[in-house]
Formats: C-alpha cells, structure tokens, sequence
C-alpha cells in the first residue's frame, strides 16, 4: 500500500507543504528498502523542491521512524508483569477484592463522594508502594499527583510510621531479621509529589512519564478536578482526556507501573452514582472500585469494573491508616 | 476479467471462515466471515472484549491466525487462554497514525481475524478540532479498515454516548456510523441482563460465565 502523507503524525503546516507540492505519497520522497528491519529511510532529490528546515526535516525522520516501528507485533511473554507483586492496601478485604492487590501494568479507577476515603486510600496505597517487595510492597518510588489539594505530608507520615512499627512486628513474631534498613525519612523521600492546578500541567506530567518513568506507581488525586469545572470547549476536553487515556496505556504498556487515578461521582437522570468525565472516559480504566462511607467510621469499597464485579468489602480508617474492620 | 477476481475473492473468503462457537452470533450478524466489519459497541465493562476473546478462541482453536491490534494492555488471564500462540499476533497502538501503521502492515498478514480493541480513544483524540484534520484520519482508518477486511473478518470495540430521551447511540459521531457492515450494540436492561441489539431491535441475549460467554436468543419482553 502507498502510504499517504496525511497519515504521518506531522503538524498540518508541513503535511500541507507536502501536499501543495504534489508529494502526496510517501514513496515519492523517499529511496530505501522498507523490507529492510534497519529502515534505512534516505530522502531522494524530490525533497529539494521544499524548503524544509532542519527542524522539520528532523520532525519528518521522526515521524517515518515512528511510522515504521508500529509495524511491529510485540512478544506476549512478559516476565517483569509475572514476576512483578500486586501492591497491598493494608486491609485484608480490600486486597482479597482486588485479587491481592493493584497489580502491575494496569489502570484502576477509585471513585466517591467527597469524604468517602479515597484520598486516604492513595496515600497508604502511596506508602505501601515503597514497602519491600516481601512486605507486600513496590520496592519502588511512587509519584503523587496532586490536583485537589488533599495530600497532608503530616498523615503521610503518620501512616507510613504506622506501617514500619506494623513490619517490626511482623518481623519479630516469625523471628526474622528485624527491618533495620528502613526508617520514615526513607520512606518519604521515595514518595514524590507534583501540584497541577490546570489541565495542560497534567498533559504535561503525564507526557514527561511517557518519556522517562522511574516509578513503581502513579496516583492522580483527583482527575477530575481540573476537567469537570469551567471547561469552556467540551470538544477540547474530550480530545484532551482521550490524549491522556493513550499516554496512560502507553506508559502501562512500556513499564509495569501501576496507576491510581480517584475520580469525582455526579447523579445521573435516573439518581444513580455515576463517575464523572462521561461516557468515553469510563473505558480508559482496566478497573474501578466505589468508595462509600457507610457509619461513623465504616467505608466500603464496591468493585464496580473488573473480575468480581459487583463485591464489595469494608473497610475503616484509623490513625494508622487504611485497616481492617474490627469485628466485633 | 472482474468475474475471475469475484469467484477468486468467494473462494478466498470460504477458505478463511472458520466455525465458531456461537451460532446465535453468527445467524445474528448474517455470518462471520471475511469482508465484514462488525463493530460491537456498549458501555464499558459490559462485555464486549470478553466477546472478541471468545471469537478469537474460536479462531485459533480451528488454526487459523488472528491478529490484535490493542491500546489497553490485555489481561494475562486472558491471553494465557489463547493458543497456539504462534498463530497469534498482538499489536499495541496508543494514536490514530499507529493504528494505521499497523493496519498496513497487518494487511500484509494472512489472518483470517483481526480485533481492533478500543478504537475509541484513539479517534477521540484528534475529532473534534478546528482544522478538520480529524475527519481526513477517520476516513483514513476507514480505508485502511475495508482493506484488511479485504481479506480477513474485522471486529472492533466502540463506546456509546447517549442521545437524548434514555436512548443510545454509537459514540465516534455520524461519520463513523457508515463504516461497520454490522453493529451489534450490547446494553443492560432495567433486570440487568446483556441484551444485544441490531438496528435498533432488542434480539439476542449474552451472558458471561467462568467458562465463557454465550448468546442466545432472549425474550423480547423487557
């Protein structure tokens, strides 16, 4: 098949350039065996006819490269995704939902009300991420997107104390090696944290993520916040949330990072909760669990996407964070 | 010379066709079989992937090759059910000038199935804008869809959007109604059951169990 230029990811001035010229395919400009796996791609004289500057002729090997590399079938056997452990959330049921834990490589979605939990569930998630690998953790740095506020550095550390005092124990009573190696300070400096108070700073975290991700999980506290009020052109913003649905999948794809992302609830015509950002976003995640608060100081988490669907646990939140309920 | 390539075409597409395991499906869509674009559309988790997996089951299960070209990661659950795998071939795109790299190249490919899974997010991502660029790649795609379905049975996944009055619609907007040969659109009925519709007619039923999914033909009442 002869390949169009309009097909190549080239700005429109330059597809134009092209066009106006008469080159509208690709096999006009271009000498180079394409059954070659190096791809050698040479230009023939037909580009002369165009001024192309040396940044655009730079954007148009880019752009073939890209290109030819799609073409490409991947290898299934991924062995970092098999061998690479779930995280735990520190409550049994949750984790017993989940299928032991956020697995690696894939997208979950938490949504509620405002104070049904999820901005405490990110932050033990958060801190459980940095935990050893034998612990139920990463092992790994984590990434805290902040768009709501909500982050307290204060309970974070409150929690991730909470969490060592936990691995102490659990250290002591099956007469292991106790945890010396790791302490709070540690454990803070591997979560880092980034504020986006506008969408195009959001776009921007996750488009520097494509490019280089040195962290076991992201969490994106809320999501939603920066799309759901006062959005002038809706068109905009479904383009906008589709774009970063594709660049989440790729980062999942590249690495088996895993990512978080809470997002806000609205009451549709009929008075059932449903997630915010419409139609089209809801498919960007591989699961979703509803956050609800049931008492004082009960919270459930529904599965409402995923194996399980439909189950629920419940769960409560302490001063040392997200545990178990206590039955009574 | 046209009625050659015709009976040359009807030979290729009967040595392409392979036996599912959903007859309901097949009498449903008028038949699985290369030269068609089937487009599954519903809201999200209600099967629609677990569908495409159980025809590409089928697929391999009878030998033939099956291509997929993603742009979510699939489950490993999922893809541990499908064998042989030498028969299989997973591509991940993650824009629209991806997804026509690869449909070229799996033009290339002999299958006799390719699943586009979540074509939604990657077209959503340029509709919609000023400079009209966005109808130009949808009508690419659309090319480069009738090409491969040339050859082999295309399946692809779509979202839906509502229309006003409760009532749905296929999202993707009016210019990609016209491309699918046949839409199956899957809801949730007020008992929630998966009811599979067709021109806007409630006929089919699916359920999904552990050991797979099935169709069949369900009452009409609800």
């Amino acid at each position: 098949m002869s390949i169009p230029v309009t097909s190549l990811p080239l700005p429109h001035s330059i597809v134009k350039e092209f066009t106006s010229k008469g080159l509208n395919f690709v096999s006009n400009f271009i000498t180079g065996d394409r059954n070659n796996t190096n791809y050698e791609v040479e230009f023939s004289s037909e580009i002369e006819k165009l001024n192309l500057t040396k940044y655009q002729k730079d954007l148009l090997m880019d752009a073939l490269m890209q290109f030819f590399s799609s073409t490409h079938s991947v290898d299934l056997g991924d062995e970092l995704l098999i061998s690479t452990p779930p995280i735990i959330t520190f409550c049994s049921q949750i984790d017993r939902l989940l299928g032991g834990g956020i697995s690696p490589g894939e997208i979950i979605e938490l949504v509620g009300e405002p104070g049904s939990g999820c901005t405490q569930l990110c932050m033990q998630i958060a801190v459980d991420c940095t935990l050893p690998q034998q612990f139920g953790g990463r092992g790994d740095k984590v990434l805290l997107v902040d768009c709501d506020g909500g982050i307290c550095v204060k309970r974070l550390t409150q929690i991730s104390q909470a969490a060592l005092s936990h691995l102490q124990f659990l250290s002591e009573s099956s007469k292991e090696p106790p945890v010396t190696n790791l302490s709070t300070g540690q454990i803070m400096s591997n979560i880092h944290t980034t504020r986006c108070t506008d969408f195009t700073q959001l776009s921007s975290v996750i488009y520097n993520l494509n490019v280089k991700c040195e962290y076991g999980a992201i969490i994106i506290d809320s999501i939603a916040t920066n799309f759901r009020y006062d959005f002038g052109d809706m068109r905009q913003r479904t383009n906008v949330l589709a774009q970063i649905s594709n660049e989440l999948h790729a980062l999942c794809i590249k690495s088996p990072v895993s990512v978080i992302l809470v997002n806000q609830v609205r009451m549709d015509g009929k008075g059932d909760i449903q997630p915010c950002l419409g139609e089209s976003w809801s498919h960007t995640a591989d699961r979703r669990l509803l956050l609800r608060r049931c008492q004082e100081d009960t919270y459930s988490a529904t599965m409402m996407k995923g194996a399980k669907s439909g189950e629920s646990a419940n769960f409560r939140i302490s001063s040392s964070g997200i545990r178990d309920c206590v039955h009574s | 010379m046209y009625p050659s390539k015709v009976s040359w075409l009807l030979r290729q597409n009967k040595a392409l066709c392979f036996p599912t395991s959903l007859p309901v499906l097949e009498e449903l869509c008028g038949g699985i079989h290369p030269g068609k674009i089937i487009e599954f559309c519903g809201p999200s988790a209600i099967g629609k992937s677990q569908l495409c997996f159980h025809l590409m089951r089928d697929c391999l299960t009878a030998g033939k090759k099956c291509v997929i070209v993603s742009s979510t990661r699939l489950l490993v659950s999922e893809t541990q059910k499908l064998t042989p795998k030498e028969n299989l071939s997973v591509f991940y795109v993650h824009s629209v000038f991806e997804l026509l790299a690869t449909l070229q190249a799996v033009d290339a490919l002999q299958t006799s199935m390719v699943v586009i899974e979540g074509i939604q997010p990657l077209l959503q991502a340029v509709l919609g804008s000023a400079n009209y660029r966005g109808q130009a790649l949808l009508n690419d795609v659309k090319c480069c869809m009738g090409a491969v379905a040339v050859k082999s049975v295309v399946l692809c996944t779509n979202g839906i959007v509502s229309i006003g009055d409760g009532k749905h619609g296929p999202a993707l907007g009016r210019a990609w109604e016209i491309v699918p040969s046949v839409r199956i659109m899957i809801l949730s009925n007020s008992v929630g059951k998966r009811v599979m519709w067709r021109n806007r007619e409630r006929v089919a039923e699916l359920s999904i169990g552990d050991d797979g999914v099935r169709v069949s033909w369900g009452d009409t009442n609800h």
